[in-house]
């Protein structure tokens, strides 16, 4: 798997590089092309060219002057185009692309010079030659000579250079070819074992997800299996239960005549651990069917404030066995939420039992009914040792009870929380638990009130938690 | 700049001005009736047209530059185009070029007398350049419309 995410790294890093020599070279392919077109309509050679064979035509003026077949304008105007040759070669693109021949530069610049001395000659001439104008022409003559030899010389030069720089360019766009192939390959490369990579990826995730589904359906099965396991155990526990506790109940009612105190005694030791096993596996088929869904809840608006009194009033014997008082507070206001009496009761009945037993000799648990803007709660709070932090984290699974040691003096089956948990959430609604070692615990049910329309029927959601 | 050379391309240039009948231009064709004409244009007789600016960049300025002068359709006016035809247009250092007749009615072409407001010598492309308004269209920024640009414009006939 390792190595895989490291090819996988080093081709995306690959393919990046790759993308980005490509889009380099191919700017710099641009660039060059882009050179071409400039050069195609400015070839050097022949703007110099040009101005060679005016240089040229010129040469051939003075000699016809002085051969007196032609006037001395003739000489002025040939003068003249040489003069725009230069001129043209001194502005726009030509100047722009003899400028990358220092060459041609510098001898457009001696030229200029020639030309500059031409002109006063020319100037001189009178329009037919004549003997006073031998010197000048023979003067012009040499300078026309100079012009030619320099700009064919120049020809020559800038011939050269050209051919030089034709042939590298030629080179440069042949390796940029290869360079820009190597690059397509590499990505075409790249991007194919990626393509792979992507497939395989795919094909591992198939079979990754293909296991996991396998072994949802695994738990899923295991998880029915308990559920009926448990379902078919309760009620193989419970009827020889109600056989036992039927026959101790006779006797003690006095089936068999008067008892013994002994006998009494012992009976009711049997009685009373009858029902407690009786209690267990209610509170085990109860859970059971709170876990399959099959727990069914009959709900009804009723007051919080009657739940709570019912509860409480149910718990009077246990509270006064241990020894410890239970105070309600209520506020006033609407206390209407859409409940299963039977199972609220229930849940609250837990939740005051584990209260009572984790409460010191004499002291007492409080139950407060709170009514805030969208939201009902029914607070349970004891004075005991408390839960330690840790353990608040599990305190509402299955079977969990907090230190072992207690579970022997405290009893209970740790199924309690569980439920009224479950049966809270079936309500919509929320529970919570907050607790400080050594000053006690605090239970927070939180519920929806009940609106004016609202029917009796499971709420949707969980009501917001405190 | 030194004096004598200077006072001789005024010459040169003041010459043909001053001698108002010297011709600028020359332009063939055949006219309504079908008949060869020869039309010439001098200084005042391409003033006389109206002329038009185009502003406009091209291979042979540095910048964007002014050119003013008469448009080719109106030097043209009283040649019978057809739509089909071309027209030769030779310079003065022989350099001669053939555009489609076209072009003078979908682009303003003109003969540039001016440059940035001074006329033209020999010297710098002159008296007349034959100017595309290519800053105008791009389409014209090519190099088979750069050789269209005649400078030192001799004449202009229909082929």
């Amino acid at each position: 798997m390792r190595r895989l995410h490291v090819v996988r790294a080093i081709t995306l890093a690959f393919v990046a590089l790759a993308l980005l020599g490509t889009v380099a070279a191919f700017r710099a392919l641009d660039h060059r092309v882009q050179d071409l077109k400039i050069q195609e309509h400015s070839n050097p050679v022949w703007i110099v060219s040009q101005l060679e064979y005016e240089a040229l035509r010129f040469d051939n003026a003075l000699k016809t002057y002085l051969l007196g077949e032609v006037e001395a304008a003739q000489v002025g105007f040939r003068l003249d185009i040489m003069w725009s040759r230069v001129d043209v070669m001194s502005h726009g693109r030509h100047r722009q692309v003899l400028a990358d021949y220092p060459d041609a530069v510098i001898a457009l610049a001696d030229i200029q010079a020639a030309l500059t001395q031409l002109d006063t000659l020319v100037a001189s001439f009178p329009p037919q030659a004549d003997a006073a104008s031998a010197a000048g022409v023979a003067r012009a003559l040499e300078l026309s000579r100079g012009i030619k030899d320099r700009v064919h010389a120049l020809i020559l030069r800038v011939l050269s250079v050209k051919s030089k720089r034709d042939a590298k360019t030629r080179a440069d766009f042949v390796t940029l070819a290869g360079w820009t192939r190597l690059l397509s390959v590499g990505t075409g490369v790249a991007l194919s074992v990626l393509m792979i990579y992507a497939w395989l990826n795919a094909e591992r995730q198939r079979r990754h997800s293909r296991a996991q589904q396998r072994l949802l359906r695994e738990a899923q099965a295991a998880s029915e299996a308990k559920s009926q396991f448990l379902s078919v155990v309760n009620h193989e526990l419970r009827t020889p239960l109600t056989s036992i506790k039927g026959g101790i109940s006779l006797l003690l009612g006095g089936a068999d005549g008067v008892l013994s105190p002994r006998s009494e005694r012992l009976l009711q030791i049997a009685h009373d651990n009858c029902e407690r096993l009786g209690l267990i596996i209610n509170d085990l088929l109860d859970l059971e069917k709170l876990e399959a869904g099959k727990m069914e809840f009959c709900f009804a608006r009723e007051s919080a404030a009657s739940i709570v009194a019912e509860t409480v009033e149910g718990m009077t014997q246990f509270a006064r066995g241990h020894d410890v008082r239970i105070a309600v507070a209520a506020t006033q206001g609407e206390d209407i939420v859409l409940a299963d009496r039977y199972r609220m009761v229930q849940a609250l009945t837990n939740l005051l039992s584990n209260a009572i037993k984790f409460s010191p000799r004499g002291g007492c648990v409080d139950v407060r009914i709170d009514r805030a803007d969208r939201q009902l709660s029914i607070v349970v709070t004891d004075h005991g040792c408390g839960i330690p932090e840790e353990a608040l984290g599990s305190i509402f699974e299955k079977f969990t009870q907090v230190d072992s040691s207690d579970k022997r003096a405290k009893g209970g089956t740790g199924l309690g929380l569980s439920i009224a948990k479950s049966i809270v959430e079936k309500h919509g609604g929320a529970i919570a638990v907050q607790s400080t070692l050594g000053q006690g615990t605090t239970f927070t049910i939180t519920m929806r009130p009940a609106l004016q329309q609202d029917r009796p029927h499971p709420p949707e959601g969980p009501a917001e938690a405190a | 700049m030194p004096i004598k050379p200077l006072l001789a391309s005024l010459a040169l240039l003041i010459l043909p001005a001053l001698a108002q009948g010297q011709p600028l231009l020359e332009v063939r064709g055949p006219d309504a009736g079908g008949a060869e004409v020869t039309l010439q244009f001098d200084e005042a007789g391409l003033a006389a047209l109206p002329n038009a600016d185009i502003e406009t960049r091209n291979d042979y300025v540095d910048g964007r530059t002014r050119f003013t002068g008469p448009l080719l359709r109106d030097l043209l006016a009283q040649i019978a185009l057809a739509p089909a035809d071309k027209l030769i247009l030779r310079a003065h250092n022989d350099y001669h070029v053939t555009i489609p007749a076209q072009d003078i009615f979908d682009y303003d072409v003109i003969a540039a007398r001016h440059m940035d407001g001074t006329p033209m010598t020999i010297r710098d492309k002159g008296p007349l350049w034959i100017i595309y308004p290519m800053d105008d269209h791009p389409e014209l920024m090519t190099p088979e419309y750069h050789n269209k640009l005649v400078w030192q414009l001799k004449s202009i006939e229909v082929e």
